[in-house]
């Protein structure tokens, strides 16, 4: 009987995509920036960060396939640990949710409040709980970014201090490995430009997963209840020894940016192909010269 | 004295690289008290060649008396580890891509620094004789100003592009200041655990376009294209727009198969800062206004006088689009050639 392999899949919740973010406070205090102070919480609806379905999905999809390809030989089992770090609530439930989907059990890597933690210390504090929680990590899944800090750091740095490579922001993979026990595998991601890298990689591993690489599913009714006999197993930042205000920046205020002005409306609806004709013009004549005064078109003689 | 180094791992010198050096040295003008700052560019060619066993070259660019570090990409994090430490720099700094993305990470563990990504702005703070940067939190619906606890130390910093302007940069002006030859810097092997099997090249229709986020324009079509065959007529309007222009698209129009997902604008597609965005048929969901709201100017053109985007744009034209963009083409035609 072989080990396991281990697939762990960082997951967060992030205000809903949607929702319209109020200022609770001007200015974050110095020492320990959380955004119950900065942002009003009370309203938020919360989901799970987009990117981090994907590498979730993804997950479970390996452990799918590694399952189909070596049923006869039940020789590899596959776990999915789901792992979060921050507070409890609202954290639990992106960690039930990820259970209702698939994964086989989960940690809590608990914060005091809704941290917005410094990425290097989120990525600490990862990094000790795997550590603790005893299953080395054989592959790590993780969105390629969240939509509150905006940061994409944690999986290059998660994968810096596990002493794995990485590559980021992959939107196709594939086990090229036939024996079924995932010692190869292919992915690829676009670069700027619009090039495809395709790249082919050994365990261990971390990967951060982007758009393109999979449709998510939802959880059924018989996964959520299965879910609930599921183990999740809690850390605290400070039994890891992370110091959530031992961060290496500051914020120092934060701000709405300024809201666009309802603009130059032109209506051509009910319009004959003339007065069509003569809107364009006048929005031609609008917004060219000052593209010109920019220098970034240039008029030819 | 401030030491920093710019960084660019791309197959060209990308203007906003420029951007960045330009931005310091004009900081550098207007602090006067603080002496002459040391600003040295890292170019590490990925791609230029694909010969690993290439060393770097280590260059002197006369005009800017900046080192010019030529450096192989594949030494990874080891051998830019070293040139950091030697060079002492307080930041390292790069437009925000996939390789500055991938690398300063790593580097940030390895000196127990800080990484700040997405900087859309940057100001010297005499008091502190150090900077505040601006950066964008949940999806640019929060702007923070943020800087470092401790000034020993390197922090890294990715700047999104189109942040700064520069309209002196020429990139073959600035590739042959570098010619000349010079020292050889040391490159250590290539990390032997991932292995870049191939690089599928962009079509070449996509390739004749800039980057979507370094482009000054951007045409982009949503679902109301209704086909992919429709996204011609902004593929038209894009080449009347000059070399800036480029393309783009909703996440609507690239799940219904109408664009490419390199074309995707929003939240969980690319974040552009154009001069001028064009919106075509895009209804203007809070989740596509994350990826271009930093636009300078936005022209929205929609059959729906109450589409949201229209409360985002400076200018807005309500009708039918396959009757508006071939007459915006042909206007701006005339405009540009006047
Ligand atoms: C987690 C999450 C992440 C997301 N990320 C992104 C993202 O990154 N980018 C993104 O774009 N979206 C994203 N979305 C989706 C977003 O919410 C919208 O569904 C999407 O932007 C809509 O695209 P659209 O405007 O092209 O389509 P629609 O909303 O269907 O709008 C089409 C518009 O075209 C107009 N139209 C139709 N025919 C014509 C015509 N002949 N002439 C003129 N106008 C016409 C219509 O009036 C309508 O306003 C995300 C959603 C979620 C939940």
């Amino acid at each position: 009987m072989m080990d396991p392999i281990y697939i762990y899949v960082c997951i967060k919740q992030v205000p809903d995509t949607g929702s319209t973010l109020a200022l609770a406070s001007g200015v974050a205090s110095e020492s320990d920036v959380s955004f119950g102070e900065v942002i009003k919480t009370d309203n938020l609806k919360w989901i799970t960060n987009p990117y981090d379905e994907y590498a979730l999905e993804q997950a479970i999809r390996i452990k799918e396939e590694l399952t189909r390809k070596v049923e006869n030989l039940s020789a590899v089992a596959v776990q999915i640990i789901a792992i979060r770090l921050g507070e409890t609530v609202p954290g639990i439930e992106v960690l039930r949710s990820a259970l209702a989907l698939g994964a086989d059990e989960a940690i809590l890597v608990e914060t005091p409040k809704h941290l917005l933690l410094d990425p290097l210390l989120t990525a600490r504090g990862l990094m000790l709980a795997m550590k603790k929680h005893g299953k080395q990590p054989d592959l790590v899944l993780t969105g390629k970014e969240s939509s509150d800090g905006n940061y994409s750091q944690v999986p290059q740095l998660l994968a810096q201090m596990l002493g794995f490579p990485a590559i980021t922001s992959i939107s196709g993979y594939c086990n090229t490995d036939t024996s079924g026990i995932l010692s190869g595998i292919e992915v690829c991601r676009e670069v700027e430009g619009g090039d495809t890298e395709v790249f082919t990689a050994r365990l261990p591993l971390v990967l951060s997963c982007s758009r393109g690489l999979n449709t998510i599913r939802y959880p059924s009714v018989p996964g959520i209840m299965r879910a609930k006999k599921k183990p999740i197993t809690c850390f605290t930042l400070e039994e890891l020894g992370v110091d959530f205000r031992s961060g290496k920046y500051l914020i120092e205020n934060i701000s709405l940016p300024p809201e666009r002005t309802v603009g130059k409306m032109f209506l051509t609806s009910t319009d004959t192909a003339d007065t069509t004709n003569e809107t364009v013009k006048e929005v031609v004549q609008e917004i060219m010269p000052q593209l010109v005064a920019l220098g970034d078109v240039v008029r030819s003689q | 004295m401030k030491r920093f180094l710019v960084f660019s791992a791309q197959q060209n010198i990308q203007k906003s690289t420029y951007e960045i050096w330009e931005k310091l040295i004009a900081m550098n003008a207007a602090a006067g008290s603080s002496g002459v700052w040391t600003v040295d560019f890292l170019l590490a060619f990925r791609w230029q060649d694909r010969d690993l066993g290439q060393r770097g070259q280590c260059l002197r660019h006369g005009q800017c008396q900046s080192n010019i570090i030529m450096h192989h990409w594949e030494s990874g994090v080891e051998g830019l580890k070293k040139i950091i430490l030697e060079g002492n720099y307080d930041y390292v700094l790069s437009t925000t891509d996939t390789q500055s993305k991938e690398i300063f990470p790593r580097l940030a563990v390895e000196l127990d620094a800080a990484t700040l990504t997405e900087v859309v702005d940057m100001v010297y703070d005499e008091k502190n004789d150090d900077f505040i940067f601006s950066r964008p939190l949940f999806t640019g619906k929060i702007l923070a100003t943020v800087r470092r606890r401790k000034k020993n130390g390197t922090t890294f910093v990715t700047v999104r592009t189109n942040s700064f302007s520069s309209v002196s940069f020429s990139e073959k002006s600035f590739v042959e200041s570098l010619e000349g030859g010079g020292a050889l810097t040391d490159v250590n092997v290539v990390d032997p655990r991932i292995t870049l099997k191939e690089v599928r090249n962009a079509s070449s229709e996509k390739r004749d376009r800039i980057n979507l986020m370094e482009a000054k324009i951007i045409v982009a079509g949503g679902r109301g294209l209704g086909s992919r065959e429709n996204f011609k007529i902004l593929n038209d309007l894009v080449d009347v727009l000059g070399q800036g222009a480029s393309l783009g698209a909703s996440r609507a129009a690239v799940d219904a198969g109408l664009a490419d997902n390199s074309m995707q604008i929003g939240q969980t597609g690319k974040s552009v800062s154009p001069s001028l965005y064009i919106a075509c048929g895009i209804s203007g969901a809070i989740q596509h206004f994350a990826g271009m709201r930093t636009s300078k100017m936005v022209l929205a053109i929609n059959s729906d006088p109450h589409a949201p985007i229209f409360s985002r744009a400076d200018y807005g034209i309500v009708g039918d689009l396959f009757a508006v963009v071939p007459l915006l083409t042909e206007e701006i035609k005339s405009f540009s050639s006047f």
